[in-house]
């Protein structure tokens, strides 16, 4: 029970990360993807495109995550030790495709951003 | 459920959950994309685009299903993979974590190309106002 409560936390984690991730950059991607009008129609694209990324990042993760075997969930404290030890695969997934992501927007912005709306 | 049927059962449900989650990913792209990809200036290169897109994804699909290989040194015959039911069951969940790495670096592959679609788009309609 306590390993398919460890399961269900990890779960939880990386959607909870991915849903954080995509909170905190809405709003400043929208300000940056609205610059100018060349920018503007491809907005809501990768808005949506950089939510789903993120999400299948953390999904990668935990679909390649099993159940704890039974040592690896004896108690609350081992439980824990085994999400922490997944936690960082989740957060390297996460952390370099946002660094891709971001990549990708300024290679977008370098392209697009020196127009100027008359 | 013997082995061998766990592991039809499994290794089919896999390849079409992710071919349903890739045509889902493309719907719900589908009204940002198709709103990046309406300009009039270039309407042939956008209907060919967005024909593009659900099948990019999908391919991208396969290709993370198909990187995964049952055969390794210690599981080198048939007989030797069914009869190893904590083998089958990774092998499905390296397959599940493929499919999402791969189709989330596809949509990310994408972006990159859509950023050239919007630079032609932005020379051709700043070009036309000079």
């Amino acid at each position: 029970m306590t390993g398919l409560l460890a399961w269900i936390g990890l779960v939880v984690m990386a959607v909870g990360f991915s849903v954080g991730m995509a909170l905190v950059m809405r709003r400043p991607m929208r300000g940056l993807l609205t610059a100018n009008t060349y920018l503007a129609p491809a907005a809501n694209f990768y808005v949506r495109a950089f939510v789903l990324v993120v999400l299948l990042a953390s999904v990668a993760v935990v679909a390649s995550t099993g159940l704890p075997c039974e040592k690896q969930a004896e108690n609350t404290m081992t439980a824990v030790w085994w999400i922490a030890g997944h936690l960082q695969p989740l957060c390297l997934s996460i952390a370099g495709f946002l660094m891709a992501f971001v990549l990708l927007l300024t290679i977008l912005f370098a392209a697009l951003g020196r127009y100027r709306d008359q | 459920m013997t082995n061998e049927e766990y592991l039809q059962a499994s290794y089919f449900a896999a390849i079409a959950i992710g071919i349903l989650v890739a045509v889902a990913s493309a719907a719900w792209l589908a009204r940002g994309h198709w709103e990046a990809t309406d300009c009039p200036g270039a309407a042939g290169l956008g209907k060919v685009v967005r024909r593009a897109f659900p099948a990019w994804l999908i391919l991208a699909v396969l290709m993370g299903f198909t990187s995964v290989t049952y055969f390794d040194c210690g599981h080198g015959t048939y007989d030797k993979i069914v009869a190893d039911r904590a083998y089958l069951v990774t092998k499905t969940q390296e397959q599940a974590a493929a499919m999402a790495r791969y189709l989330a670096a596809a949509i990310m592959g994408y972006g990159l190309a859509m950023v050239l679609f919007l630079w032609a788009r932005a020379r051709q309609a700043s070009g036309a106002k000079k």
